[in-house]
Order: structure tokens, then C-alpha cells, then sequence
């Protein structure tokens, strides 16, 4: 065979290799590698046809060679044995066992989040919409749930390269994950182990939760999405928490319906009905859950009711001017606030709700039983619960009056248990919550900048009382310190840079000098 | 069995008789303790400067392991990339330059025994090289308390890697008989192992999986952090048995051709 022939088919293969790499990276999206692709294709099949065809005989007595058997042989096996390896590592890689030797085992998950996955009975589709697709810690979170589990299956998403999903999804920001099981969904925007298995706690739970928003006395609509007062983003906050919302007329019914896992009273502008009053009391009292939104200067009436679950509520409006700095001249009628009690619905809160015209609440369970009330949320302490609301309304003026006004911080929403027991009227426990204003839940402010939705979400959470819900503790590699003195600190130095590196020279030097 | 022993003790002789196991070593111990003494003595500074910042959350995050040997480790893995090729590059060229190599081949040794024994004198070389920079972690644990599982696990990765990566250096070195070749081509191909999994995140979720799984660095980055997952282990065992078993062929063929 003359040598430029072999050549020749070299070259054919070299090329056709080369059309394969380049339409296995690029996939032939622009014309320009179509154009590099079909040319090494072409190029090289011509010149391995040529080189063919030029010595068929050639390839007769090449391919009767000893040496062309022992090569096809040897590739042959090699080939066999690198499947062999893949579909060995194929199955390594879906049984495998994990061994966590970091002291807190920082790469397992606790044995909550483990037992909640393994009895998943549907298939549970996670979704991260994460900065580029990429975010390495929460890759490794999710596969550590993909492994207890192959009804578990998770994808990492870009938002920005697809914009359909976020939008379909309502995702807004980095970092949200988006939860589906069966025909239920959540998302979560703090992604860690504790809050995903709730997640998954969440939408596994089958039964619905319902809300009752109770109706007839001026309250936003919950169907409102247009009116910036309006509540529908309070009904679509808990749709996607699995909960669904329903409209009652309690004037016309004998009491509140069974089904109602938590009552709604939400900033109501004419007076309930006695017999209303009356049957939202006898709820509560039979263990029942509820929630008020009770704006300054209206549903006056709620104040006996809920002074007798501990609640004083204040004829007043908080007002707090440090506010006026970003919203320019103004009377700071909507209070930022960032305090918040140690307790289940705030934890991990770090950020600022708003409470655009809201009344101060306060904690009263002097000689009362069985009550347990946490002031949930406070203004800050350049804030004041101002009395003279004919000043604030008629004159628009407010200033701290040091005798009729309590300075802050004041509480703005405050949360109940009672036990009924040792309250004398029945069994277990009710539990309500109360919010000094409306707008703080309505379409503008849920959904605005501050983090009003977590805040009123968590609370009903807490109130329907999913206890199953589990905390788990973030784990870290623990602290660890060095200590040396200056002294020690330059024996390392020579220990580390100089000395062994010396000797290992030295030895070699040696060994050199004496082989010379 | 004897006589693997006895080419792996003529390999590791022919190492230490010549320079290049003195340069190596002394090299990479000498990086490797420049590494060392300078992310110690950065630990050192973010210690002092959050105490007297009186940072209490960030002080809790301070740990010897991420900070120092994770650190560490990723660094000395990348010397390995570089510093093993020179090692096995003499193992299988040298001698087909030196024309001893048909000597090896019409001895009465059988090639897997060549192939073990050349492969057995290259791992304790890396052992060595591995062991002697143990010496950082044992200054820590003396004057300090990193975890002892997380230091372990990552040595058993690094050790690991140093092994796969002799396994591929004898592959180049057996298929030709230019030193320069051999170890040139082995370098490549062990960076290529190393950042395949680069574009890994942005290319779909199977290919994407599959060049994770290809790389060297995801597998051995999992063992640096305090996880030894038994797919990782095997990972490593299947690059060090392909390597041997397709330098077996390589030497094998020069029987027939």
C-alpha cells in the first residue's frame, strides 16, 4: 500500500472525527457549524472512499493480516469491557449508600426529612428556579431527597432563559422552589432542609383546609384583583398553600359551619349582628380558630369579645415619622416593623412587614385563665400609638403626647392559645390571632416589597395548627480554632515550608552525587 | 505475585536512583507547604479580625476544614495533575527507548504481572508523595481541632485521585516511546477528566449528569467535603481498572504487531 494512500485514510478518519465532536457539542444550531460539520463530513467520507476504493485489494490483503484480527480483536474487547464499566457505574450510581463523616451530618438529611419522603406514595416533582440553573447547595440538597426516594424527582431551572415557566409558575425571584404532588402545589422562597420537607408535608397532606371569610359587613372581597384594597391575594396566598376560601354570611346561620378550619374577620365597616358576635365567641370557645383584622375606628364591638381572650385592642393609631424620610412629607401612618416574638410563625423572620393605618394592640390577661398571649410583631421604638385621632384625621397632625400616648415599640398583631380547660369552658384549644390593620393583608401590601405575605400565611398555618410540621436544625461543619504562639507559628512555618522540602533535596543531592 | 512485587521494588528503586523522584517530591512538598503555611495564616487573620469585629455568627462558620484543608487538598490535587505525569511518563517509554523493553517482553513475566507491578511501584510513590503532606493536618489537629472524618475522607480522595491518575499516566506512557509525548498527553487528558464537568450546569439534565459523573473533581470535591459515597469509590476503581486493563492491551499488542 503506498504510504500518501494511508495517509489519505488517516485524514478521512481524523476529519470525520473531528464532523462528529463538532455536531456533538454544537447540535448544528447556527449555519455556521452546519457549514463545518457538512465540510469535515463530506471532506473526510471522500477522502476515506478514495483511500478505500483505491486499494481494494490492498484492503483484502490488510484485512486478511494476523495483525488486523489481534487489532479488530483488541478493540473489540475494549470496547466490550468500557460497557461492561459504564453499565456497571450506571448501576453503582442507583444503588449506592452514603457515609457522612462530618460530625453533625451536614450532608444527610435528618431522619424527619428522610421518613416524609419515603412515604411519598405519588410522584413529587420539585422545580428550582435558580440564578443561571446553577446553585450547587441546593443541587446537593435535592439529590439527597432524590436518593430516599424514586418517586422524588427534581429539575434546576433558569428563570431568565425560561421565562415561560416563571411566568406560568408566578416566580418572581431567584431561589424560589416550586413543589407538585398529585394535582397540589407550593413554593417556597427560603429553600433549606426544613423548609422543603415541610413543603413536601404540605402537599402530601389530602385534606383541604378551609378558610372562612365571612362577608356582609363591608369586607374587601376575597374575588377583588384589580382594587389595590381588595383581598384576592390573600385567597390566591392560600390557594397555593393548599387551603381554600370560602365567602359565609354568618347573620343567616345557626353557627359557624364545620368545615371551617379558620374564620376570617377582616376589617369590617358596619357592625356585626349580636347574634354574630355571639356565634364567632361560641366558635372559639368550642376549640375553633380565627383570625380579626380589625382597623382602627371600626368593628368597635370586637373589643369586649376579644378583651375576654386576652386582647385589648387600642383606640389609636400608630404612627411612626421616621418613615416620612423615604415617602417625603407625611404623617408615617404606615408603620414599618422588625420585631418580632420568638415564636413558630416568626421564626428565621428577618425582614420588615408593613402596617399601613393600624391600631396598637395589647397583651391583657390580668386575671384570665388558661391564656397564653404573644404580641406577635412591634413598630419600632420611634413609633407611638397616637390617641387624638380627630388631630390625626381632621388636622392631619400627630405628635407624641407623653400622657394620652403610648410610646413604642407598640404590638401591632398579637397571637392567642387558650386552653379551654382552665378557662372553665370545655376541651382543647382555641387559638386566634389578631391584626391591628386591613391593609396590611389587602392585594397592594401582600404581594408588595415587604414580607406581609409570609407573616399572615404563617399565622394561619399556625392557627388550622399543622403541627406536623417539623423543625429542623441547619447544620454546619462546627467551629474549629487553631492556636499557636508567635514561636510555634515559625516552627510550622519551617516545618511546613523549609524543612521537608530541604531534606527530600538533600536526600536527593546524595543519592546523585554518589551514583556520579 | 512475587514477581509483581519484585518489578514494583525495581520501579520504586529506578525512582529514587534517579533525580526526578527528589525534584518531584521536593516540589510538590514544597507547594504544598506554601499552600498550607498561607490559608493557615489567612485562618489565622479572619479568626483575629472577627474577634476583634465581635462577629459571633460569623465565628461560627470559621472551621479548620473548610477553610484550611478543603482548600488545601483542591490545590495539591491540581500539583498532582501536573507533577504525576513526570512520574509515569519514564514508566513504559523509557525502557522502549532504552531498548530493554523487548528484554521485559521475552522474559519469562507475564504482562499483567509487568503491568501490576509497574502500576504497584507508581501507587507507592503516590502514597509517599500523599503521606508525607499528612504532615499538614497533623500540625492542625497538635494546635488546633479540625474533624478528624472530614481530614480522613479527604486524604482517602486525594490518594485516590493521585492512584487514577497514575493508572491513566501509565495508559499514555504505554503507547509510545517519547517521554514528552507520554507525559504531555497524560496531562491533557487528566485536565480534560478535571473540567469536563464545566459545562456541566448549563447543558441538560442527562449529558449534564454525565459529565459530572465523567469528572474526576466532583467525585473527589464530594470526599473533601466528609462524604465517601460508595459511587464515588467505584468511580475511581473503574478509572484505575480501565487504565490498567487497556495499558494490558497496549503492551499485549506488541506481541502481534
Amino acid at each position: 500500500m503506498p504510504r500518501s494512500n494511508g495517509l489519505l485514510g488517516l485524514i478521512g478518519v481524523i476529519l470525520l472525527l473531528f464532523a462528529g465532536v463538532t455536531g456533538f457539542l454544537t447540535r448544528g444550531r447556527s449555519s455556521f457549524d452546519l457549514l463545518y460539520i457538512g465540510v469535515h463530513g463530506l471532506v473526510g467520507l471522500f477522502a476515506l472512499i478514495a483511500y478505500l476504493s483505491a486499494g481494494v485489494e490492498n484492503l483484502r490483503r490488510f484485512v486478511g493480516e494476523r495483525s488486523t484480527k489481534y487489532g479488530a480483536n483488541m478493540i473489540v474487547s475494549s470496547l466490550l469491557f468500557v460497557v461492561i464499566l459504564a453499565a456497571l457505574n450506571y448501576l453503582s450510581a442507583r444503588n449506592h449508600h452514603k457515609f457522612d463523616l462530618t460530625e453533625a451530618h451536614v450532608f444527610s438529611l435528618s431522619p424527619q426529612s428522610i421518613s416524609v419522603v419515603k412515604n411519598l406514595e405519588k410522584d413529587l416533582q420539585i422545580q428550582a428556579f435558580v440564578e443561571g440553573g446553577i446553585n450547587p447547595e441546593l443541587r446537593d440538597l435535592l439529590t439527597g431527597y432524590g436518593d430516599q426516594s424514586a418517586k422524588l424527582s427534581y429539575q434546576m431551572i433558569d428563570p431568565d432563559r425560561q421565562p415561560e415557566l416563571a411566568e406560568r409558575y408566578k416566580v418572581s425571584a431567584y431561589n424560589t422552589v416550586r413543589l407538585e404532588y398529585g394535582g397540589e402545589s407550593t413554593t417556597i422562597t427560603q429553600p433549606n432542609e426544613e423548609n422543603i420537607t415541610n413543603a413536601i408535608i404540605k402537599v402530601t397532606r389530602t385534606t383541604k383546609k378551609t378558610v372562612c371569610a365571612i362577608e356582609g359587613h363591608g369586607e374587601p372581597d376575597t374575588d377583588e384583583l384589580q382594587d389595590a384594597r381588595g383581598f384576592a391575594a390573600v385567597k390566591n396566598g392560600l390557594a397555593n398553600e393548599n387551603y381554600e376560601v370560602k365567602k359565609i354570611l354568618l347573620a343567616s346561620l345557626e353557627g359557624v359551619p364545620g368545615d371551617c378550619s379558620v374564620v376570617l374577620v377582616a376589617g369590617p365597616q358596619k357592625p356585626y349582628t349580636e347574634h354574630e358576635i355571639k356565634v364567632l365567641d361560641e366558635h372559639l370557645k368550642k376549640g375553633g380558630r380565627a383570625v380579626f383584622l380589625i382597623a382602627p375606628r371600626s368593628g368597635e364591638q370586637f373589643a369586649t369579645m376579644l378583651s375576654s381572650w386576652g386582647i385589648k385592642l387600642g383606640n389609636d393609631v400608630v404612627v411612626d415619622q421616621v418613615v416620612r424620610l423615604f415617602q417625603g412629607p407625611a404623617l408615617g401612618l404606615a408603620p414599618l416593623a422588625n420585631t418580632y416574638a420568638p415564636h413558630e410563625i416568626t421564626r428565621d423572620f428577618k425582614q420588615r412587614t408593613i402596617f399601613p393605618m393600624t391600631r396598637s394592640l395589647q397583651a391583657d390577661t390580668a386575671g384570665k385563665k388558661g391564656l397564653q398571649v404573644t404580641e406577635l410583631v412591634k413598630t419600632s421604638p420611634s413609633s407611638w400609638a397616637e390617641t387624638d385621632l380627630d388631630g390625626l384625621f381632621l388636622r392631619s397632625e400627630a405628635s407624641l403626647d407623653p400622657a394620652a400616648d403610648r410610646k413604642g415599640p407598640v404590638a401591632v398583631a398579637a397571637i392567642v392559645e387558650a386552653k379551654l380547660k382552665e378557662m372553665g369552658s370545655g376541651d382543647g384549644e382555641a387559638r386566634l390571632a389578631v391584626f391591628g390593620s386591613v391593609e396590611f393583608a389587602d392585594n397592594r401590601n401582600l404581594e408588595g416589597t415587604y414580607y406581609n405575605r409570609d407573616l399572615l400565611l404563617n399565622t394561619i398555618d399556625w392557627l388550622v395548627g399543622q403541627s406536623d410540621l417539623v423543625s429542623i436544625r441547619t447544620k454546619s461543619v462546627r467551629a474549629s480554632r487553631v492556636q499557636f504562639t508567635q514561636d510555634q507559628g515559625t516552627v510550622i512555618f519551617y516545618l511546613s515550608v523549609l524543612v521537608i522540602p530541604e531534606l527530600l533535596l538533600l536526600a536527593g543531592l546524595v543519592v546523585w552525587w554518589r551514583r556520579e | 505475585m512475587k514477581n509483581v512485587l519484585t518489578i514494583a521494588g525495581k520501579e520504586l528503586r529506578s525512582y529514587f536512583v534517579s533525580p526526578i523522584a527528589y525534584v518531584v517530591l521536593t516540589g510538590f512538598l514544597l507547594l504544598g507547604g506554601w499552600f498550607f503555611f498561607n490559608l493557615l495564616a489567612r485562618f489565622n487573620f479572619l479568626l483575629s479580625m472577627y474577634t476583634s469585629l465581635r462577629n459571633p455568627e460569623a465565628m461560627t462558620r470559621l472551621n479548620l476544614n473548610e477553610f484550611v484543608i478543603a482548600p488545601l487538598l483542591h490545590n495539591l490535587s491540581v500539583v498532582l495533575v501536573i507533577l504525576v505525569p513526570v512520574i509515569t511518563m519514564r514508566s513504559f517509554a523509557e525502557e522502549k527507548r532504552g531498548g530493554t523493553y523487548e528484554l521485559l517482553m521475552t522474559s519469562p513475566l507475564s504482562i499483567n504481572a509487568i503491568v501490576l507491578g509497574k502500576f504497584l511501584g507508581a501507587f507507592v510513590f503516590a502514597l509517599l508523595m500523599v503521606g508525607l503532606t499528612a504532615v499538614y493536618p497533623l500540625i492542625l489537629m497538635l494546635y488546633g481541632n479540625p474533624e478528624v472524618g472530614i481530614v480522613a475522607s479527604g486524604y482517602l480522595g486525594l490518594l485516590l485521585l493521585a492512584t487514577a491518575f497514575i493508572a491513566v499516566g501509565l495508559l499514555t506512557s504505554s503507547f509510545t516511546e517519547n517521554q514528552i509525548i507520554a507525559a504531555v498527553s497524560c496531562l491533557v487528558s487528566l485536565l480534560l477528566l478535571y473540567i469536563i464537568s464545566w459545562p456541566a450546569d448549563t447543558s441538560g439534565e442527562v449529558l449534564g449528569a454525565i459529565l459530572r459523573y465523567i469528572s474526576l473533581t466532583e467525585h473527589f470535591g464530594e470526599m473533601v467535603k466528609g462524604v465517601i459515597d460508595t459511587r464515588d469509590l467505584f468511580y475511581f476503581v473503574s478509572v484505575i481498572v480501565l487504565a490498567l486493563f487497556l495499558t494490558h492491551r497496549s503492551v499485549e499488542s506488541i506481541r502481534w504487531r
